[in-house]
């Protein structure tokens, strides 16, 4: 549909001019996995142990600084009421801005995995199951954050509001991906967690885009 | 063409409308006008169907825009407050991307804006133009319409006396093709011939 | 039915409704608990695991009932609300969200006092408390979203959404913080296994648990009734109530 993908395309465009933008949260992503073994002693054991729960903290954090400009740019100039007169429906377009994100976010810190699975020692075998399970969380993430950004749209300090909100909806896209990169890394079977991330993930696209565009409406009301 | 039947429009809990009542037919150009903070964006919002009254209704060509919003949707061209133009992107790039998503043709986005008078502007990051060059920009759609209804939420603001001139010369010219156009503004506009609907 | 069911959605029908039963909701609560309460402390034999420690999931397990049902109520007033753009479904979510916290607290607590004297430890990563603990995070963000939204209709439009879509969350974290339990505390009896429930325990907890139900709508009914004023304070059924008190 050529209407979802002028507006991925917009996104993309916006996002390449904000590129400093995107850079910092990348830069925020390493940051937290980098600082980590600076606080304690970084004996592989100890890091291959606690590798999959800190790159999803990584994750999660990053994710929720990056949704901050999910839809508040569109809010401020305007845009977001003529989506809303789109023939386009309404969650389509919720569908293609939160692609638009990830591909912005989700996808780089999918392709900095393997430089991450390297300082935590990750062994070679585990790591495209560590991309797997951040391709399937990520997008999850994403539409599901979206929700929370969409009610919390307008709203000033709404930062630390949208962390309470999306948290408890992060929580089994924790555990599972957590899961999956732990049973990869210790040699168990991690392909029941990547079937979980990736039913959550089918449920998202259904009907967290329906949620979103409910939310919008009541935000912009 | 548009009706609206008895809608009682609040705010928070402030009732800003009570039973109000109003049609636009083609060829006609309606005024709205009142002081400020009386409620026009509102009503214009909830005639646009992006807020819904608490009572009445909106109706198109006698549907109720509710029953159809589709249709209503692709003969209506909104221009609100904001100019729907992102401060990174050009105007090219803002207009290009904004009449995709609403379904209009492209191809008349760059003589549109050359237009408006923004020849050598058009591919500056909006941040780089003047208020009154990005009103210009926002209503350079109305050059490409062939929407029936226009409603334009106090279309002349920022707009110096040049750029007055060229809307108004567009809302006549729409009227005369048959289509409708209901504003809001604080000054006349193309009084000639203009039904004025007074806000308390 | 379906008329009745439409009348009560009238806030002024709803209003002078409440405020007649909810004297008879105190009374029903106040004698389910006690009966209940004077069963399970008094009746009741000691559990032959857990000896008198067990007597805590008479208000424990009465808290956890409530923290899920309220939540269920919210969520489906909530799309009542969202649906039939009813007010009254509206003010239900708002008025319940701090209750049911309440309800959750009180159930982590017990969950927590209970665990002591068995595990040694205030806190244990057990998955039904992890939940409960989760749960009410969500009821905090429902709170949280109500008093940040400034116009009142916005704001309980919102949350009943909220609400709709943390009841759909609820089964998946359950499920998930289960999973995750299982992986890393091993075949244990988790602390909150039943004892195997001789009728004696069982009953009184059943009284406990719908004791605290009529609680729960004794509290919320003049929650209600004062958010329906609040927000209706200008009209003039409002007027005649307040007159008339």
């Amino acid at each position: 549909m050529s209407s979802m993908w002028a507006i991925v395309r917009r996104d993309l465009l916006l996002g390449l001019r904000q590129r400093g933008e995107i850079l910092q949260h990348l830069f925020f992503f390493l940051l937290v996995i980098v600082l980590f073994p600076l606080g304690t002693r970084p004996e592989p054991a100890m890091l291959l142990a606690v590798g999959p729960a800190l790159i999803w903290m990584a994750v999660l954090l990053s994710a929720m600084l990056s949704l901050q400009r999910l839809f508040r740019p569109e809010l401020e100039d305007g845009s977001l009421e003529q989506c809303l007169l789109s023939p386009l429906p309404l969650p389509l377009v919720v569908l293609s801005k939160v692609t638009a994100h990830w591909l912005a976010s989700g996808l780089i810190y999918i392709l900095a995995s393997p430089l991450i699975a390297l300082l935590l020692g990750v062994p070679g075998p585990a790591i495209p199951v560590i991309m797997a399970a951040l391709a399937l969380g990520t997008p999850t993430l994403g539409l599901v954050g979206a929700i929370g950004v969409a009610l919390t749209l307008g709203l000033p300090r709404a930062g630390l509001l949208l962390s309470l909100l999306i948290f408890p909806l992060f929580v089994p896209v924790l555990i599972f991906g957590a899961g999956a990169m732990s049973a990869a890394i210790t040699g168990l079977e991690f392909r029941g967690p990547l079937l979980m991330l990736a039913a959550m993930l089918v449920l998202s696209v259904t009907l967290a885009p329906l949620a979103t565009a409910a939310a919008l409406r009541i935000s912009l009301e | 063409m548009l009706t609206a039947e008895g809608l009682v429009i609040t705010r928070g809990d402030r009732v800003l409308l009570r039973g109000f009542d109003l049609s636009v037919d083609p060829g006609e150009r309606v005024h709205l006008k009142g002081p400020n903070g009386v409620g026009k964006s509102t009503l214009i919002k909830v005639l646009c169907g992006l807020r819904r009254a608490e009572e009445g209704r909106v109706c198109w060509h006698g549907t109720d825009i509710r029953h159809d919003p589709d249709s209503y949707e692709r003969s209506l061209l909104y221009i609100g407050h904001e100019n729907a133009l992102n401060p990174d992107l050009s105007a090219v790039e803002n207009l290009h991307s904004l009449q995709a998503i609403l379904g209009c043709e492209t191809e008349g986005v760059e003589r549109a804006l050359q237009d408006a008078g923004l020849k050598g502007r058009m591919h500056l990051p909006c941040r780089k133009l003047s208020a009154g060059q990005r009103r210009r920009a926002a209503l350079s759609r109305l050059l490409s319409s062939r929407h029936p209804l226009w409603i334009l939420d106090e279309p002349a603001a920022a707009l110096d006396a040049a750029g007055r001139a060229w809307l108004e010369a567009m809302m006549l010219a729409h009227g005369e093709a048959g289509g409708a156009v209901l504003f809001s503004a604080h000054e006349p506009l193309a009084e000639a011939g203009c039904r004025v609907v007074e806000l308390t | 039915m379906y008329r009745w069911f439409h009348q009560l959605g009238s806030p002024p029908y709803f209003y002078r409704l409440a405020r007649r039963l909810e004297p008879w909701l105190a009374i029903a609560a106040l004698l389910l608990i006690a009966w209940g309460v004077y069963g399970g402390l008094v009746k009741a034999p000691p559990d032959y695991q857990q000896g008198e420690a067990f007597r805590i999931i008479y208000v424990h397990v009465p808290s956890a009932w409530l923290s899920l049902f309220v939540y269920t109520a919210m969520a489906v007033a909530g799309a009542v609300a969202l649906v039939w753009r009813m007010k009254l479904a509206e003010v239900f979510v708002t008025a319940a969200a701090p209750l049911g916290a309440a309800f959750t607290f009180l159930a982590l607590v017990t969950g927590s006092i209970w665990g002591k004297p068995m595990w040694g430890t205030w806190w244990v990563w057990d998955a039904r408390l992890t939940s409960e603990l989760i749960l009410l995070f969500l009821y905090l963000g429902v709170i949280a979203l109500n008093a940040a939204i400034e116009d009142r209709r916005s704001a309980a439009r919102a949350c009943a959404l909220l609400a709709l879509v943390g009841v759909i969350n609820v089964p998946i974290v359950h499920y998930s913080v289960e999973w995750w339990n299982t992986l890393h505390q091993g075949p244990t009896i988790t602390r909150f296994d039943r004892p195997a429930m001789a009728p004696e325990m069982l009953w009184p907890l059943l009284w406990c648990a719908l004791g605290f139900n009529f609680l729960f709508f004794w509290l919320q009914l003049p929650r209600m009734r004062y958010e329906l004023l609040q927000r209706e304070a200008r009209s003039r059924w409002v007027a005649r109530e307040l007159g008339s008190e």
